[in-house]
């Protein structure tokens, strides 16, 4: 379903180029393809949990990717398909205004293609950029390239952070970016909606198949970079809501109000550089006068000595419901140590211990010791 | 102490990098510092002080001026402006610098547009092309 579903939105762009080659078939366009991809494994090394059974999985277990559903679960030896994947994309400059990018991933998790780009972007000025298409939630500061792993430190990102129904939408979004002194300064903002078909992240909550969307999401990012200081502000607000099976295929009204709010700071000094993020998610339900405040945040401390680069993080995920009758907090702290080496220009490989302390109100994961290995290129 | 020659020896030789002398066409006019070079070869800029537009070229990861330049203008190792580059194209944000293969070609391009700003390592024949700036 969710291939046949993002395939279909795919076609409108396959149209919309076919439409541009036309338009733009004087002028010289040029391509550009690159991609990247990860090769992982990982296992649950040790752990301890009150209930070994949580939904259908073997616990205590360790989520490593809440968007796709990747799970390494305690009865499983080294395991490649949670995070392992590739993506290929495709750039055309129509004209030195109008272009076009497409991102493809394929995972070994749920063996589908997913398409998580593909837009139209047009320069409106040397400072303004539209854009309409399928595209990332700028949500967090690495949401939009989560999955290239060669671009940060980590192995992947804390999912303390980066864990949610949708990480994509279909919409329009407008950028600005100007330099003011000695600041360089990002602003776009975005508006459209998604709907995840059996989403993979509900599936880690319930057995029952379940669809997700995000309609009326609205938002806005703005980054301020000066030499080695970077300030990232995020306002993002949505209207959430799951089908209800499997009393019915019927998606629960009314919607869920979602608001984001966030900040990160990062510094880097060259050798040294430091990583931190601070947001809180909040979830209103008005039939049910239930209101979820998830604060979020994260602080890592790297160091890059020639090809070697240590990472320490620790991140900490606390939900604080009104109504612990209708919704029991979920909560953990995830700390966790990586050591990254570049192999050359355009490879590197890395070794990441996580520590998972589960403090959730109910049973939930467990707490964990989780050792992974991975292979990250570009080409 | 023969082993402490040898790894004396290899540990100059690792630091011992070229220098890097930016180039221009010789009707260019403007002049560049290191932080304006920086912005430019990292997507922050796309124009010279006088506002004409400028197309920054790379020599190809296999030219070992191309780390020099990444080490010496840019502060970092060529694996890490990669990975900074690698964020940058794969959210759509930008496209790093049009890389030649050789020195020559980064000469010859230099030499034939106002626009283009490139970089060879010194020693280099620069007949044709304009010395902005030497990094070291």
């Amino acid at each position: 379903m969710k291939k046949v579903y993002k395939l279909n939105s795919f076609s409108c762009f396959v149209a919309a180029i076919s439409i541009g080659f036309v338009s733009a078939s004087q002028a010289e366009i040029n391509y550009r393809f690159n991609g990247f991809g990860t090769i992982a494994v990982g296992k649950v090394l040790s752990g301890s949990t009150e209930q070994s059974s949580y939904v259908n999985y073997t616990c205590p277990c360790f989520i490593t990717d809440y968007n796709n559903g990747g799970i390494y679960q305690s009865n499983e030896n080294w395991s490649f398909k949670e995070e392992t994947r590739v993506g290929a994309q495709l750039n055309i400059d129509f004209t030195d205004k109008l272009s076009f990018v497409t991102q493809v991933m394929a995972r070994a998790v749920d063996s589908k293609l997913s398409v998580e780009w593909a837009y139209l972007s047009y320069d409106l000025s040397n400072k303004l950029t539209f854009q309409v298409g399928r595209k990332r939630i700028p949500l967090y500061y690495y949401s939009e390239f989560q999955d290239v792993g060669f671009a940060y430190a980590w192995l992947r990102p804390p999912q303390t952070l980066y864990g949610w129904e949708a990480s994509n939408y279909n919409g329009a979004n407008l950028r600005f970016s100007d330099t003011f002194k000695d600041w360089d300064i990002t602003a776009n903002i975005y508006a459209g909606s998604e709907t995840v078909k059996n989403a993979p992240y509900n599936a880690l909550y319930d057995e029952v198949p379940q669809d997700s969307k995000w309609t009326n999401i609205r938002g806005i990012d703005v980054e301020f970079t000066k030499d080695w200081f970077t300030a990232r502000l995020i306002y993002m607000t949505s209207k959430n809501s799951t089908t209800e099976r499997p009393d019915s295929n019927a998606f629960y009204s009314p919607a869920t109000d979602q608001t984001v709010m966030g900040l990160s700071l990062n510094g880097d000094f060259g050798d040294w550089f430091i990583l931190s993020e601070m947001n809180v998610n909040k979830r209103e339900d008005k039939a049910d006068n239930l209101t979820i405040r998830s604060p979020a945040s994260m602080i890592g401390v790297g160091y890059r000595i020639g090809k070697w680069t240590p990472f320490i993080s620790w991140s900490r995920f606390w939900d604080k419901s009104n109504d612990l009758d209708l919704y029991e907090p979920e909560r953990f702290t995830d700390s966790s140590i990586t050591l990254r080496y570049d192999i050359n220009n355009s490879s590197s490989i890395k070794a990441q211990v996580n520590r998972l302390k589960d403090s959730s109100l109910y049973n939930f994961v467990g707490d964990t010791t989780v050792a992974a290995l991975s292979y990250d290129f570009i080409f | 102490m023969k082993t402490l020659l040898v790894l004396l020896l290899l540990t100059f030789s690792i630091s011992l990098q070229a220098n890097v002398v930016i180039i221009s066409h010789p009707d260019n006019t403007n002049q560049l510092t290191k932080v304006e070079i920086q912005r430019i070869y990292t997507g922050k800029s796309s124009s010279f002080a006088n506002g004409d537009s400028v197309v920054p070229l790379n020599l190809s990861d296999a030219d070992p001026a191309r780390a020099s330049f990444d080490d010496k203008a840019l502060g970092r190792s060529s694996s890490q402006v990669k990975a900074y580059w690698s964020k940058l194209v794969f959210t759509g944000k930008g496209t790093p610098p049009q890389e030649v293969s050789s020195e020559q070609e980064m000469i010859k391009l230099v030499s034939s547009n106002p626009n283009i700003l490139g970089y060879v390592s010194s020693g280099t024949d620069t007949t044709g092309v304009k010395v902005l700036l030497t990094l070291d």
